[in-house]
Formats: structure tokens, sequence, C-alpha cells
């Protein structure tokens, strides 16, 4: 091959380089996003969360929205739950993940996220969770993601409930009065 | 251009395709995430004692082989010793007392720390 044609054949395969990365990277045709205020889908999942409340409200639980309430715990005090519905909202099958975010990384607000329990349980299609199977038990400093079960489609729901508790056991002195914040990150990844 | 240069764009532009290609079809792009944010917070003590309501009786055994132990009101209040939570009781080995506590309407829990360091609990549930 002459220099003049690699050269031509650079030139060529510059531009269609330049043209494949563009189509490549953009993400614009296939990535779908909430945030508290906005929501931008095009195609592919969506992952859509309620309560029962606010399911009974026709409303979608919007991120800004706490699941269970989690102010003055106590050890040994009646633990905290809620079932909360997922929802594909998009137009192919997804699988579900729920993962925290935002943890504290250390301090009492760290320390307390280790001696409370933090329960997950897949429901499958029960909306009153008559049937379930446990995912995670433990604290909640110590979860990773956790998947639910199957492959949820395009218009279904699946329900999880989420309980929070202080064991009495881990009674600590030095926990009176901390606090602490995270996420629940739900996830829908097409399958 | 040397024909040399030209064979690095011609590989560089083969590895940036191969990315491109990479990420632009595994699937991560399907993906969306709704985060809900959550708040934990522990209750104080002052808040933890109550005056009102009911009085619950409570009876707490104690381990075989202990010695002379300290009993505390971590939350809730003995109502023969209202304000304090500091020891209200010292009894011998395998000795049980019935302890009276006004907790309220919360319920209360007892706790007993044994001399080798370890808890002993007893929930008070409410009434």
């Amino acid at each position: 091959m002459t220099n003049r044609r690699i050269q031509w054949l650079a030139v060529a395969a510059a531009a269609l380089c330049v043209a494949v990365v563009g189509v490549g990277f953009s993400g614009a045709s296939f990535r779908a996003a909430h945030s508290a205020d906005a929501k931008v889908s095009t195609a592919g999942v969506a992952v859509q969360v309620f309560t029962p409340a606010s399911r009974a409200a026709g409303a979608r639980t919007a991120a800004g929205s706490v699941l269970i309430p989690g102010d003055d715990l106590r050890p040994g005090g009646p633990a905290r739950e809620t079932i909360v519905d997922l929802h594909n909202g998009g137009d192919t099958p997804a699988l579900l993940t729920l993962g925290l975010s935002g943890l504290p990384q250390d301090g009492k607000g760290l320390d307390l996220l280790k001696a409370l329990e933090l329960s997950v349980e897949s429901c499958g299609v029960s909306r009153t969770c008559t049937s379930h199977a446990s995912l995670y038990d433990g604290a909640p400093a110590s979860m990773g993601d956790v998947a639910l079960p199957g492959t949820v489609d395009d218009g279904e729901h699946r329900y999880v409930r989420v309980r929070l508790s202080w064991p009495a056991d881990n009674d600590d002195d030095a926990l009176y009065g901390a606090a602490a914040t995270f996420s629940l990150d739900w996830a829908a990844t097409s399958s | 251009v040397s024909p040399r240069r030209a064979l690095l764009v011609l590989a560089a532009c083969a590895l940036l395709v191969a990315a491109a290609a990479g990420a632009g079809f595994s699937g991560a792009f399907f993906r969306d995430t709704d985060s809900t944010p959550q708040s934990v917070s522990a209750d104080t003590p002052d808040r933890w004692l109550h005056v009102s309501g009911g009085v619950l009786t409570a009876a707490s055994p104690l381990p075989e082989g202990a010695s002379a132990i300290k009993v505390t009101v971590k939350y809730g209040q003995l109502s023969t010793d209202a304000g304090t939570t500091d020891v209200v009781a010292t009894l011998s080995p395998g000795e049980t007392r019935a302890l009276s506590v006004d907790a309220g309407h919360d319920a209360a829990l007892l706790r007993i720390d044994l001399p080798d360091g370890s808890l002993f609990h007893e929930v008070v549930p409410a009434p």
C-alpha cells in the first residue's frame, strides 16, 4: 500500500471514529433518569417508587419523601416498616436492585447505622406482603446492593418490605441523640 | 502526515471505536435509579423519662452466681425514686426484686450491669 493511500485511509478512519464515538458516548437516546424535580425518559427502563399511601393517592413517591419514619428510635423499641411498591414504568423488562448511598463515613451517625438493623424482604407481587423472602438482614452500614429476584416486565409491580429496628442488645449510651441520613437507591436495569 | 503517524492514528481510532461500541451496547445505559432519602435518629434520655400514665411492675430475675449488682433505669423511671437514673437497688445473688417503673405511655427498659461487664436487659411493655 502506498503512503498516500495509508494517509487517505487514516483520514477516513478518523472521520468514522469521530462519528462512532459521538453516537456511542452520547447516551441520549438510551438513557432514562429521575431526580427530585424532573424526569427524562426516552426509552428503556424506568423505576417508580410508591408507598401504600402514595399509591392510594395516585401519586408517585417522589424523591424527597422519606419511606420509613426513623426519628426518635430506641433500643428494643418497636420496628418501623413500610411496604414499597416498585413499578417498571419503562418499556423493557428490568432487574431491580436496592442500594444505599450517602452514609456517614465516621462519627456517631455511622455508629448508629452499625447499631440499627435493616431488614429487606421481597414480597413478590403481594401488595400486602403475605409471602416474603428475606433479602438482607443486618446493619444498614454493612449493606451492599441487594438484588430482587426475577425479572420485572414493563408495566409490572414488585413489592418490598423494608423494616428498621434497634435491637436492645445494641444499646449504647454514646448513641443517645445520634442521627444520620442516607439514601435508598432503587434501580432498574434492563435485563 | 508520515506513514508511521497515519498508522498510529488508525490504531487510536480502532481503540476508540471499540470502547465506544462497548459502552454503547453494554446495556449500562438502560438503567434508571430513583433515590429516596432516609433519616434516622436516636431518642435522647431526657425525652425517655415520663412521669404520667400507669405504673408498671417488672420482676427482674438475676443470673445465678452473680454477686452484688447495680440496677439502673435506662429510660422510664422508678416510681419510688423519681428523677434518678443512678443505682436504685443492690441485689444479692439469685435475688429477684419487683421494680415498679412509671413509664407513662411508653415502654421502659431496665438495664442491669453485671460485675463482669455484661448487661441484662428487660423490656417492660407499655400499658
